[in-house]
């Protein structure tokens, strides 16, 4: 059995078991990406985004518009290896209820170890992270594997103006001082290659998670701008 | 606030690309089609030479100048990709073959190259290229395995990096079936940052 068929039983395995403990209740937020990624050399690439979350709905009395929960400011350093694969480290800051007086923040750092391959025409990535998330009321670590494949819709190379389909699942484990909590995020996303340099998705994204917390669907919109 | 800001990004970035589409005079695309799209004549021509063929895939291709067609399939265990000109000529056969299976003193000659042109390389597909006048004799060659009176060039596709890091990519590398370079050209591949970020 291969890496990837082992890989992608654990994602299904865990996702039906975090499927069968849920409870019912579910967030539908909309979650927008702006992505910009530039090389500065051929084994060096960086990558800066920006990106927020905000519910559907006005979730406070005292909000006029939908409750933006969060905004993100990212930026990563990459380093390609001859294969392909790279090892990327970042640092994001996420302005928590940026809209209340009572907003919070948090500062996390990153490391990424991902690889791609070719089955015909999808292109399979693997993507392992472990981060550190700083916050006022208590840090934490993860683990993250994501397992995600891309395809042309029309042929196997992706040319301008064509669309493709995207897919992903990704397992996060999240490590704090007394508990131990784990979250599978399912996602398909439809792509459009606008440009040489400009790409746009949108899709849905599942997050199911433990008893304690509310499953989310959130609708993102990624735009990926990459010189 | 933030919506604006959203907002505003999505529709510059959106007339950004746009306005760099509409200056590009090439358009190179590759798309897959069902049969009736080819001549009925190509058709024809490949199912009668290779009737047992399967997973057959049809494409129409251009490199922005001049459109071409090209049939993908499996005979026998082998994958060809047969390639014709718009006016139904064979432009060329490739066939996926392994790096191992060249003739011993032309694999050492290409792996000469590559050990004195770049610091490491990683062979990454090796495919073996036939041409000839006569569009149904090539093919027939092809099909019987009795192919030393067609022309042979091998395409090679490798990453490379050399001392210089510019040189750091994958390319396509085209011998000659001496082992002589004939050409190369930079492989542009789909940007990873949906996968990476």
């Amino acid at each position: 059995m291969s890496p990837t068929k082992i890989l992608l039983a654990i994602c299904l395995i865990t996702a039906s078991n975090l499927w069968a403990q849920s409870g019912s209740s579910l967030d539908l937020k909309w979650e927008p990406k702006l992505s910009f990624t530039a090389k500065l050399s051929p084994r060096w690439t960086y990558n800066i985004q920006m990106m927020g979350l905000q519910f559907f709905e006005n979730t406070d009395p005292l909000e006029e518009t939908p409750t933006l929960e969060r905004i993100d400011f990212r930026g990563y350093l990459s380093y390609r290896f001859l294969r392909g694969a790279k090892l990327t480290g970042g640092y994001m800051y996420r302005k928590t209820n940026p809209l209340h007086l009572e907003s919070g923040f948090e500062h996390r750092l990153s490391a990424f170890y991902s690889f791609q391959g070719y089955a015909q025409a999808w292109r399979l990535a693997h993507r392992f992270i472990t981060e550190m998330r700083f916050r006022p009321t208590n840090n934490e670590g993860r683990l993250r594997y994501r397992f995600s494949g891309d395809i042309p819709l029309q042929g196997e190379k992706l040319d301008v103006g064509e669309l493709y389909f995207l897919s992903a699942d990704e397992l996060v484990l999240s490590i704090g001082d007394d508990y131990l909590l784990l979250e599978n995020r399912f996602s398909a996303s439809l792509g459009w290659q606008i440009s040489k340099i400009f790409k746009a998705e949108i899709g849905g994204e599942f997050r199911l998670r433990n008893p304690q917390t509310p499953n989310a669907l959130h609708i993102v919109t990624n735009c990926y701008i990459n010189l | 606030m933030f919506q604006k800001v959203i907002f505003t990004l999505l529709i510059g970035t959106t007339f950004f690309s746009g306005a760099l589409q509409a200056q590009a005079e090439k358009r190179e695309f590759e798309k897959s089609v069902k049969a009736d799209k080819l001549p009925d004549s190509l058709i024809i021509l490949v199912n009668e030479v290779f009737p047992t063929a399967k997973n057959i895939r049809y494409y129409l291709e251009s490199d922005g100048a001049r459109q071409s067609y090209e049939i993908k399939l499996r005979d026998e265990g082998r994958k060809l990709s047969i390639e014709f000109y718009a006016d139904g000529q064979l432009m060329d056969v490739e066939e996926l073959v392994s790096f191992k299976d060249l003739p011993e003193d032309l694999n050492e000659k290409i792996e000469d190259y590559f050990d004195e042109q770049f610091e490491k390389f990683i062979l990454t597909r090796v495919q073996k290229q036939f041409r000839g006048p006569n569009t149904k004799q090539v093919l027939e060659a092809i099909k019987r395995s009795q192919t030393d009176h067609l022309k042979i060039r091998y395409e090679i596709e490798a990453v490379v990096a050399g001392e210089d890091e510019q040189l750091l990519g994958s390319y396509e590398f085209l011998f000659s079936a001496e082992g002589t370079l004939i050409s190369t050209a930079q492989i542009l591949k789909r940007s990873s940052d949906n996968v990476t970020y």
